[in-house]
């Protein structure tokens, strides 16, 4: 892909008007924007405002309303189930059904898509998993078992396995929740240096909105009637910030970039 | 493998007629034994009871594991969806239900063929039905929940056709609910081994969804696992396995819930294409040895299987989780 578009400016991910939500309910409508490669963005918020049923509708667990989601021009739909997880892998907020699997054989499970129909690894496979193990630092831990993990551990296992299944996107549900500022500075720092390094684009939802601002390329801000997408400083000139929470409550500092409680 | 082999020629030569070893071994490899009659009770009773045990007990545990995998619980089993219940309301029907019409008549047609075919045909009428809904609902915990609703309507109806039948044929009913490994011809040995190897050929074919399962649907289906076909294939891979087996032999309890956990204590694995070989294997071990112990060597009686698997296996399985003190699932 590289060698036949070299422009780095490249968007991989285009949104348009699209509706998310459920079979009777409208969640949310006419979110548009497009994020490209290598970039990191994050999806920001209230609670209740949509942010995972974007994301899930973007990772095509369920249907959207309305509306269209590219991924390098092909709008995902009419994409097969296996060309799909060979363009966008997900890291979810639910956990998973089994833990008695090392390390090493959870993130094998990525390569699932580029596997024969015993799922036996190839070469290239056990390339890309050592190559996600040793990017994730995960080398010591490889052959232990996921139950023995902490919650910051295992959320790197998790990313490990997305970036083993090499896909373009790697779309991410609050990845830092249930973290200590410690493991969420070093696990949204991971993102944004997979995002750079490996040229993929990641896109996570959020509620570390001052890290966000510090650290992502693009940040989208769903208020509920409308959405803004820009890049943080951008968004922080245009006080974009100052509207996500009432005002009497919370109150967005632009010169620090953070968020103070009104007293 | 060994071990297999082991009970399998251990199986053979006991049963309710004292049959020396050397005798079995030359009735086995075609040699000339002392009596006919021997070689008789080893080609036709003998090896077809060894045989169905060992298809028995690596269907039900593979039906087991496939059902663990895919509703992620640990206490799934073969007859979860109501496959065994479907299969005792056929058997029921046929024994008690016809009965209450004719008297007469019910007892020339209670033969074991029959009551293979009512129960299988129960089995699978409750099948296509979880299949049917299967396709309909999208959130596989309902299913569970549908499998279990089903099973109470069967056994509802059984309890309905048993308080109004007489004791002779609730007896006969009930001697169907103990299970039996024996009495098969080797035309129903054909059927029941075709339908096995088509079950466990299905099963094979799914390794990679089942190892995919283990992440959770989301995770599955974000790894390209088409999760209604998958479903569909494993659920049907566990009604043919589980239905030919209840059919031909009763609903036999214990080896397709146990069996699968055992199995992962062992070889300490999640990964399939360990598993499903395993577990083939240690099913056939398990109810070998269980029908070793229900003939009880040199003794004219013959123990029901379906109470030995439990006796056998339930301290078995308790055991082994008392002493890794963690449960591995």
């Amino acid at each position: 892909m590289d060698i036949t578009n070299p422009e780095k400016e490249h968007t991989i991910l285009e949104i348009d008007d699209l509706t998310i939500g459920y079979e009777n309910k409208k969640v949310y409508s006419a979110i548009s924007f497009a994020v490209k490669k290598g970039e990191c963005a994050a999806i920001v918020g209230v609670n209740g405002i949509g942010k995972s049923t974007l994301l899930r509708t973007i990772g095509h667990l369920q249907p959207a309303l309305g509306g269209t989601i590219k991924i390098d021009g092909t709008v995902i739909s009419q994409m097969s189930m296996n060309n799909l997880a060979k363009r966008l892998s997900l890291v979810l907020t639910e956990s998973i059904a089994s833990k008695n699997m090392t390390v090493k054989e959870l993130i094998a499970l990525g390569r699932q898509p580029y596997t024969n129909w015993m799922g036996s690894l190839g070469e290239m496979d056990i390339k890309k998993i050592s190559e996600a193990i040793s990017m994730l630092e995960l080398n010591h831990l490889a052959d232990t078992k996921c139950y023995e993990l902490s919650d910051g551990q295992l959320q790197r296992v998790m990313i490990a396995r997305a970036l083993a299944q090499d896909t373009d996107i790697i779309l991410l549900d609050e990845p830092t929740t249930h973290l200590d500022l410690f493991h969420k500075v070093q696990i949204l720092k991971l993102l944004k240096s997979i995002a750079h390094q490996t040229k993929k684009t990641v896109l996570f939802t959020s509620h570390e909105i001052e890290m966000a601002i510090q650290l992502c390329d693009k940040i989208l801000i769903l208020e509920g009637d409308k959405n803004s997408f820009d890049e943080p400083c951008k968004l922080i000139e245009n006080k974009a910030f100052e509207r996500l929470f009432p005002l009497d409550t919370i109150h967005f500092d632009a010169t620090t970039g953070t968020f103070r409680i009104q007293k | 493998m060994v071990v297999l082999c082991g009970c399998l020629i251990l199986s053979i030569s006991l049963g309710s007629v004292s049959i020396s070893f050397t005798d079995t071994m030359k009735a086995i490899f075609g040699a000339e034994t002392q009596n006919e009659s021997l070689t008789y009770i080893i080609w036709n009773y003998r090896i077809p009871k060894a045989l169905t045990a060992i298809m028995s007990g690596a269907g039900l545990a593979l039906s087991g594991l496939l059902m663990q995998t895919l509703f992620r619980n640990p206490l799934a089993g073969p007859f979860v969806l109501g496959i065994s219940s479907g299969a005792s309301l056929g058997a029921a029907v046929l024994i008690m239900g016809l009965s209450l019409f004719s008297g007469i008549l019910s007892a020339s047609v209670v033969s074991n063929v029959s009551l293979a075919l009512a129960s299988s045909m129960g089995s699978f009428l409750v099948l296509f039905l979880v299949i049917g809904v299967a396709t309909k609902i999208k959130d596989t915990m309902a299913l569970l929940i549908i499998g279990l609703m089903f099973g109470s309507i069967t056994a509802a109806v059984v309890s309905v056709l048993s308080y109004f039948t007489h004791a002779e044929k609730l007896q006969q009913y009930v001697y169907w609910t103990f299970g039996s490994l024996g009495d098969l011809s080797w035309g129903q040995l054909g059927i029941l081994g075709v339908a096995i190897v088509f079950g466990v050929g299905i099963s094979i074919f799914s390794v990679k969804p089942l190892n995919g399962y283990l992440l959770g649907e989301n995770y599955a289906q974000s790894l390209g696992i088409h999760l209604k076909k998958s479903r569909f294939l494993i659920i049907m891979a566990t009604g043919i396995l589980a239905g030919s087996i209840t059919a031909f032999a009763g609903p036999i309890a214990f080896i397709g819930l146990a069996v699968p956990h055992l199995t992962r204590q062992i070889f300490n694995t999640t990964d399939h294409k360990i598993l499903v070989p395993a577990v083939l294997m240690y099913g056939s071990i398990t109810l070998l040895l269980c029908d070793i112990v229900a003939q009880l060597p040199g003794q004219a009686e013959v123990l029901p299987i379906n109470a030995i698997t439990s006796i056998i296996g339930a301290p078995v399985v308790i055991w082994l989780l008392m002493r890794k003190r963690k449960m591995i699932f």
